[in-house]
């Protein structure tokens, strides 16, 4: 009998949020320049690579209303809600793990 | 990995960078020695919380050694901003080896969480951007 991630909606949780910053990312590179445009694009390949560790598939469309500051400061609470409650070890650190990474965009 | 041995691997690194800050400050100035000292206070704080919670489980906190052997010599403030990202970057591998051995919604979980969010903010403070996944495997020596 096949095993059920007992994390899989905890991390699909996740993947949203993920998905919205990489969206709002895009936009802003659009219109930006010089060393914003360098540390945008170097972001937004995090948050790529987040998406990625999450198990998601790429493709997935993001809502871009807010600023890319103010979706940094609700998912860094959101995750790491969610990495104290994740059932599984290994889930829990990599959810707390990209917590950590947006916290550290958020100082930009 | 249990949730004790995890802890006690964590109170054993915090003691471990603990020293390692002390060599830091002393080759540091002004607003970077301040920050040395900042963060030193907040390692000085997680080991004695480390060394609590192993208290409560009913376990003894491995004391800390008189010395540590440091990975490179320190003689200079690039020395020891150096010294400084290597702390904070093995602080973050010892946060997420407590994240992923405690239990869901345990202390020991709440305090690992945010310490592996202020060692990566801590990497960057001193100049170097953390890696995509802070403190994940496999780790630089």
């Amino acid at each position: 009998m096949p095993r059920v991630a007992p994390d899989a909606a905890v991390l699909a949780d996740a993947h949203g949020p993920e998905a919205a910053l990489i969206g709002a990312y895009t936009l802003a590179i659009a219109s930006a320049k010089g060393s914003e445009l360098a540390r945008l694009t170097a972001e937004r390949d995090l948050h790529r690579a987040h998406l990625a560790r999450l198990g998601a598939r790429s493709g997935i469309a993001g809502f871009t209303g807010d600023s890319i500051h103010e979706r940094l400061r609700l998912s860094v609470a959101h995750l790491r809600s969610l990495a104290v409650s994740a059932v599984d070890g290994p889930d829990a650190a990599v959810l707390a793990s990209i917590a950590a990474s947006h916290e550290v965009m958020l100082r930009d | 990995m249990t949730e004790l041995s995890a802890l006690k691997a964590a109170l054993a690194a915090e003691q471990a960078i603990v020293y390692g800050y002390g060599v830091v400050g002393a080759h540091l100035s002004g607003k970077e020695e301040k920050l040395a000292s900042v963060l030193l206070t907040a390692h000085q704080e997680r080991r004695d919380r480390l060394s609590a919670l192993i208290t409560s489980l009913g376990a003894l906190p491995p004391p800390a050694l008189p010395a540590y052997r440091l990975p490179f010599g320190v003689t200079d403030a690039t020395t020891a901003r150096q010294l400084a990202v290597v702390l904070e970057e093995g602080a973050s591998g010892a946060a997420w080896d407590l994240v992923a051995a405690s239990a869901p919604r345990s202390t020991a979980r709440e305090l690992a969480v945010a310490w592996l969010s202020n060692t990566a903010v801590a990497t960057s403070e001193w100049g170097h951007m953390p890696a995509a996944l802070p403190g994940a495997p496999p780790r630089p020596l």
